[in-house]
């Protein structure tokens, strides 16, 4: 798996959001994005995901130009996200948001509802039974079939991350993961990010704590107004002036 | 008996229409105020290939559930590609649209006169013309519709729809390609509304503009909306509710020029009632306040 991002830029109305933006990542890297509040973190997300065109540029995945992908086809070609409001399909159970978000299941299609009974419940079956494993694992087994919106902040974050695991993705947009969350949930989140990176999948994480952070990522991007500041393993960042400068000084 | 027979047979061809509004408003979140054009759609197709080719019944409503589809298709692709509201405002313009070209392209319409002595159908060499037959076709063509919706809100494709009506933005970041859902269920919903219109045109056996104005859609969105949309249950129930209400004002023994307005002051004090108080409708879980 490799994504690389070219020289990315974009503007809103003369604002720059992203400027000349270069970088790339690979399996079984985990790599930190941080930076002050409009330093173009989340549209860096928009922009590799396609919900956001990037004004010039490029950005490819395993090869694959994802500039003319529309983002329903970035996510079946192995790139998931959670966002930073959480977004989940809260008028449905909690299990139901999961089974949305295989990849590739044979029941998506119309036709599927009238024909090949058989393939459909077969996959819906085995992907219930990893649902539930998914489900067991975050502890949230007790849930499966209660509303996403009657589950708490916390377990709301975590479901989104357990959609973005059923989907099997090779490269996972974690947007503040366990940004206001209660510390039990915390460690659950990091321990399934770092199964994930044992697991070979690549992870972008973007995140304010810095202690998490320093110890989850093999590497940092520190941002500011859209621009790459600096970029290195986390002791190197963690020294780097500029950063003291914008979170401390 | 025979009257209210006739109020059963029609209650049926409500629960077609609504239903099928239903997978589109009330499952996938797309409001349609257009659904009495594929109504008329089916009545008219049915009602012309009777009488001018003398077609039987099971070649006519197959092909008034094409030709319903194909128009869907061709108003759903590029006005769903746009968001929210912009949807509704194509719709109304289509059913405008319809109206004025079945009053007004005379040569084959007839326009306001309307198509009387539409043949009565046969099928499987029975003549369905008595009351009771009908009563048979209108119940068969139902469970059919309602078998097909039941299968489609049942299944990991409903599932879909509701997440679309839910979070559009979500439902592609989770690889959904929102259009081309909306686009199917739009199609599939003007096709089966159009069984309606074919039981219609058969059974009343005379058809003209005035049955399928943009009265008609909102009155078809009402049962839904009163019913409960997003609930496979809702529409029958709210079929079954506002077709017999105006029914029960008769026994007040009203003149037939007040029952009338009484009964357009019904349905709208109704749907404002239920806007305020009970938005879900009866038995609904969604509400198209979002």
């Amino acid at each position: 798996m490799f994504l690389e991002i070219k020289k990315i830029c974009r503007y809103f109305n003369g604002i720059t959001a992203l400027e000349d933006f270069s970088t790339s990542i690979s399996s079984g890297e985990i790599v930190g994005l941080i930076g002050p509040n409009g330093a173009g973190k989340t549209t860096l997300f928009n922009v590799i995901t396609g919900f956001l065109k990037p004004d010039s540029g490029t950005i490819s995945f395993n090869n694959i130009d994802l500039i003319k992908t529309p983002p329903f086809k970035i996510y079946r070609l192995g790139i998931t996200r959670t966002f930073q409001e959480i977004r989940l399909i809260r008028g449905l159970k909690v299990v139901d948001n999961i089974l949305l978000s295989f990849r590739g299941h044979p029941g998506d299609s119309l036709l599927s509802s009238f024909a090949a009974f058989k393939a459909v419940s077969k996959r819906e079956h085995d992907h219930i039974l990893i649902a539930k494993s998914l489900l067991e694992k975050a502890e949230l087994v007790e849930k499966t079939n209660v509303l996403a919106e009657d589950l708490s902040y916390g377990q709301q974050k975590l479901l989104s991350i357990l959609c973005c695991l059923a989907s099997d993705a090779e490269l996972l947009l974690l947007d503040e993961p366990i940004a206001g969350i209660a510390p039990e949930f915390v460690n659950t989140i990091l321990a399934i990010i770092r199964e994930l990176a044992a697991q070979n999948k690549a992870i972008i994480i973007i995140e304010h704590n810095m202690d998490i952070i320093l110890n989850m990522c093999n590497r940092v991007i520190f941002m500011d107004s859209g621009r790459k500041i600096c970029e290195g393993p986390p002791d190197i960042i963690r020294n780097d002036p500029k950063v003291i400068e914008a979170y401390i000084g | 008996m025979e009257y209210l027979l006739h109020i059963i047979i029609l209650i049926g061809i409500y629960i077609i229409l609504s239903s099928s509004l239903n997978l589109i408003a009330g499952y996938t979140g797309l409001i349609s105020i257009a659904h009495a054009s594929f109504y008329a759609i089916g009545a008219y197709v049915v009602a012309l290939m009777a009488l001018k080719f003398n077609t039987p019944l099971i070649l006519n409503v197959p092909s008034a559930i094409l030709f319903a589809a194909i128009i869907g298709f061709i108003i759903g692709t590029p006005s769903l590609r746009i968001h929210g509201d912009y949807f509704v405002i194509v719709t109304f313009a289509f059913q405008i649209l319809t109206f004025t070209v079945l009053k007004n392209w005379i040569s084959l319409t007839r326009g306001a006169l309307g198509l009387p002595g539409i043949p009565q159908p046969k099928l499987l060499g029975f003549e369905i013309s008595s009351l009771t037959s009908f009563l048979a076709l209108t119940a068969a063509l139902c469970a059919l519709t309602l078998l097909i919706l039941y299968r489609i809100t049942h299944s990991p494709y409903g599932r879909i729809l509701e997440a679309i009506r839910e979070d559009e933005v979500f439902s592609q970041s989770i690889g959904k390609n929102v259009s081309r859902y909306k686009i199917s269920v739009f199609v599939l919903g003007a096709g089966l509304a159009s069984i309606g219109g074919s039981l219609y045109a058969y059974y009343i056996s005379f058809i003209d503009p005035s049955s399928f104005t943009v009265m008609e859609s909102i009155f078809i969105i009402s049962i839904v909306i009163i019913g409960g949309a997003g609930r496979f249950a809702g529409p029958i129930l709210g079929a079954i509710v506002l077709v017999m209400l105006p029914e029960l004002l008769r026994f007040l023994g009203l003149p037939a020029s007040i029952a009338a307005n009484v009964r357009q002051i019904l349905y709208g004090a109704l749907l404002v009632a239920f806007m305020i108080w009970r938005p879900q409708g009866f038995i609904g879980k969604y509400t198209f306040n979002n």
